[in-house]
């Protein structure tokens, strides 16, 4: 389970995170939606080290991260895997090389298993061995957030957390995805925290559903429940305007 | 405007003082863990080799200009039998080191500030820190030591190729005979400024890959970012190496002195 | 092997011919823009106050140690050759005037203001600001370009006259400290090496360089490839061409000043 508590965060003049408090259950699809720039990225990147909070607690599993070092991080990070908005792909590597570098990096699997290892992930994000050779530039978009994917799940990690994984997607594309969390999700026995501000996805994919709104949790509940929520900011995403 | 100034002053010693502390990190992971050779063969071979073609041909033009400046100045005095060795070694000791520098830092330094800020900006280098792996080992430090190792390399041919260009225009336009030139060259040039101008190679390709890979790594905000601290990069590195080459000309100087009158070299 | 050697030959002979296509539309706009009378002179102030201030900091304070050095060298190779070193103050001011008081200048201004230049338009084109610019019927060249131009011209002229300035001032005190100079003793023996002329020499100098490298780092913005990628690579491209082109230009106008 992931706990924060009263996590607070700002950059500059802007108060990003406000007291943000939460959990996620093992085993759970959540969905955090919020408007273009209140936070969710920056929380998601708590997560993993990238960021430290100004004050308050998160809890991975019951062990408190805020204080680690970036050599004690190394842990949290095989527990949490991230998948960037933007692939992030190492554009000097092929694909194969890319989702093999955290496996090598972290130890996952022993040389000789690693080339099945590598070409079991890709096949469970739908793409075929033949694209290891390839580059990431000769990739489409939806393709290199597909390896992306492939090269998070390779380190095996409990959690997953994906920054924005259909914006900028094409609708087609964008249920593709869906789909491919919500199976992965169950299948693997992850537990996946989705930034998004997709209500639709998230009513349709999503075990539970939190809003945050000048960075904090304004509302939450089950998609049934949501879709019953009085909140202002609820009904507006409910109603795709936000 | 006193206090933009004084402002601009502080953040400048500021900045120094990161970079010199980036810098010592680098190099500290570099002696911990050291850094594949192929890697390192593979950075050195596209920040090095690319530029040779410009390194010979921007050492070339200087020395040839230095040479025809000299010689102005010479002819005032009828000295200009002197061209051959003064032109060489003011070309070493100093004008070769800085401006050859000047050239690496844009073509080796902004390449790298680009090349690591882009990385920054596309989250790559998180990606790296969240797979486990360690960026400053993984992709500054064989970068780091590939820009040391090809600007100390580019700078030697460059002064090479300068003295050369300078014997070139002698012959060609100054109606120095390149016999002359040449043989005048010793009378002036003393292991004291060969050695000035390895110097400066080395503290200059230094120089230019710790603030480059500092302003690289650290690069925000996106496109624009990159684009702002190639500039910055640029800046920080040429006002650093003009500093520089003034210290090392005078502790050099002063351990010279001290050789020949101390210890009688 | 040959077919990429001969691929790259080409690509960087075509290089200057397409930088050369450049700098014709510039200057047929640039004449049209004369035509009519109109001069945006508000946005060339402002360009020439951001380059000109932003950078003088800079570039006294670089060419205040540049004279150092020299006065270091001069001192270091008169003694040997001439076994006195009174006119070292006056020859090193002298070189500053003709060569390196140019030259450093517009290096520094390739980085600072060449790279700026480039990325401050590469950004603007990868966010379509440029294009959105022709849909306004504000023809870009006009509105960004041309203001720019002049105020780096001018900015480079002037900052190089002022830092020499400096370097002169500096020379004097450190002649003055040092070697037991009076200012008066020092600016005789400067004007016995020195002549008009190569006060002339540095200021066209000056203007060539100030000419070159905002056309050069406009050519790149304007050709900025999408992404962060392209703005860094137009950044480096500006200043890579920039310093090659101030060395070779500064070749040419030395060999073509001073010994013709």
């Amino acid at each position: 389970m992931i706990e924060f508590k009263k996590v607070s965060k700002r950059f500059g003049q802007k108060q990003v995170l406000n007291e943000l408090s939460f959990h996620v259950q093992r085993g759970e699809i959540l969905f955090l939606l919020g408007r273009s720039g209140v936070g969710k990225s920056v929380t998601l990147r708590h997560l993993v080290g990238l960021v430290r909070p100004d004050s308050g607690e998160i809890f991975v599993d019951g062990r408190e991260i805020t204080h680690l070092s970036e050599s004690e991080f190394l842990e949290v990070r095989r527990k949490c895997g991230m998948v960037f908005q933007f692939p992030a792909l190492l554009d000097s590597l092929n694909v194969y090389e890319n989702v093999a570098f955290g496996v090598r990096a972290l130890k996952i699997r022993p040389g000789n298993e690693e080339r099945d290892w590598v070409l079991e992930k890709l096949r469970l994000v739908h793409l075929p061995p033949s694209v290891a050779d390839l580059m990431p530039a000769q990739l489409s978009f939806g393709m290199q957030k597909k390896v992306s994917l492939a090269r998070t799940l390779a380190i095996h990690p409990a959690y997953l957390l994906f920054d924005e994984p259909t914006t900028s997607l094409d609708p087609v594309a964008t249920r593709v995805i869906h789909e491919l969390i919500h199976s992965l999700s169950r299948q693997l026995h992850v537990t996946s925290l989705v930034i998004s501000h997709d209500m639709d996805g998230a009513l349709e994919y999503a075990d539970r559903i939190l809003v945050i709104d000048k960075g904090q949790i304004v509302a939450g509940g089950t998609p049934a429940q949501m879709r019953q929520e009085k909140h202002p900011l609820v009904r507006d995403f409910l109603g795709g305007s936000a | 405007m006193m206090a933009v100034l004084r402002n601009s002053a502080w953040s400048t010693i500021g900045e120094l003082g990161k970079t010199t502390m980036f810098g010592c990190e680098v190099v500290g992971n570099l002696l911990r863990y050291g850094t594949p050779f192929r890697g390192l063969l593979l950075q050195m071979y596209v920040v090095g080799v690319r530029s040779i073609s410009t390194t010979v041909f921007t050492g070339f033009f200087v020395g040839a200009i230095m040479a025809i400046q000299i010689h102005l100045q010479l002819r005032d005095f009828g000295a200009q039998a002197f061209l051959g060795g003064l032109s060489a070694s003011v070309t070493l000791r100093n004008v070769g080191p800085l401006l050859i520098a000047f050239i690496l830092s844009g073509k080796v330094g902004a390449y790298t500030t680009a090349e690591l800020g882009t990385m920054q900006v596309t989250d790559q280098i998180s990606a790296i820190r969240c797979l486990g792996m360690d960026p400053i080992r993984y992709l500054v430090a064989p970068r780091f030591l590939a820009v040391v190792v090809s600007s100390f390399l580019l700078l030697v041919i460059g002064l090479m190729t300068a003295i050369g260009g300078g014997a070139l225009i002698a012959a060609l336009d100054l109606g120095v005979n390149t016999l002359n030139y040449v043989q005048n060259i010793p009378t002036i040039v003393t292991g004291w400024s060969i050695l000035t101008g390895v110097a400066k190679s080395f503290v200059f390709g230094v120089i230019i890959a710790a603030v480059s890979c500092y302003r690289g790594y650290t690069t925000r905000n996106g496109a624009s970012g990159v684009g702002e601290n190639v500039k910055s990069a640029s800046v920080q590195t040429l006002v650093t190496i003009i500093i520089a080459d003034f210290a090392l000309s005078n502790w050099i100087g002063g351990l010279m002195d001290f050789c020949t009158e101390v210890l009688g070299w | 092997m040959v077919t990429a050697i001969g691929a790259h030959t080409l690509r960087i002979l075509s290089h200057p011919v397409e930088i050369a296509y450049f700098f014709t539309q510039f200057l047929k706009l640039l004449a049209r823009q004369l035509g009519t009378g109109r001069f945006r002179f508000r946005q060339t102030v402002d360009q020439l106050y951001s380059v000109g201030v932003e950078s003088a900091g800079v570039i006294f304070f670089s060419i205040g140690v540049v004279s150092l050095i020299l006065v270091l060298e001069f001192s270091f190779h008169m003694k040997l050759v001439l076994h006195q070193d009174s006119l070292v103050p006056a020859f090193s001011t002298v070189l500053l005037i003709r060569e390196l008081g140019p030259v450093v200048t517009a290096l520094l201004l390739v980085s600072r203001v060449g790279a700026g230049l480039a990325a401050e338009i590469a950004t603007m084109k990868i966010t379509d600001q440029i294009d959105a610019l022709r849909l306004l019927s504000i023809e870009p060249f006009d509105y960004l370009v041309v203001p720019r131009w002049i105020a780096v011209w001018l900015a480079a002229v002037l900052l190089t006259i002022l830092s020499i300035g400096v370097a002169i001032l500096g020379g004097a005190t450190i002649a003055a400290i040092k070697l037991g100079y009076g200012f008066g003793e020092y600016f005789n023996s400067m004007f016995t090496f020195s002549h008009f002329s190569d006060l002339i020499g540095c200021i066209i100098k000056a203007s060539v360089f100030g000419n070159l490298l905002p056309l050069i780092a406009c050519y790149h913005g304007f050709k900025a490839k999408p992404g962060s990628e392209g703005v860094g690579m137009a950044a480096t491209s500006a200043v890579v061409e920039g310093s090659i082109v101030v060395i070779l230009a500064d070749f040419v106008v030395t060999y073509l000043f001073y010994t013709l």
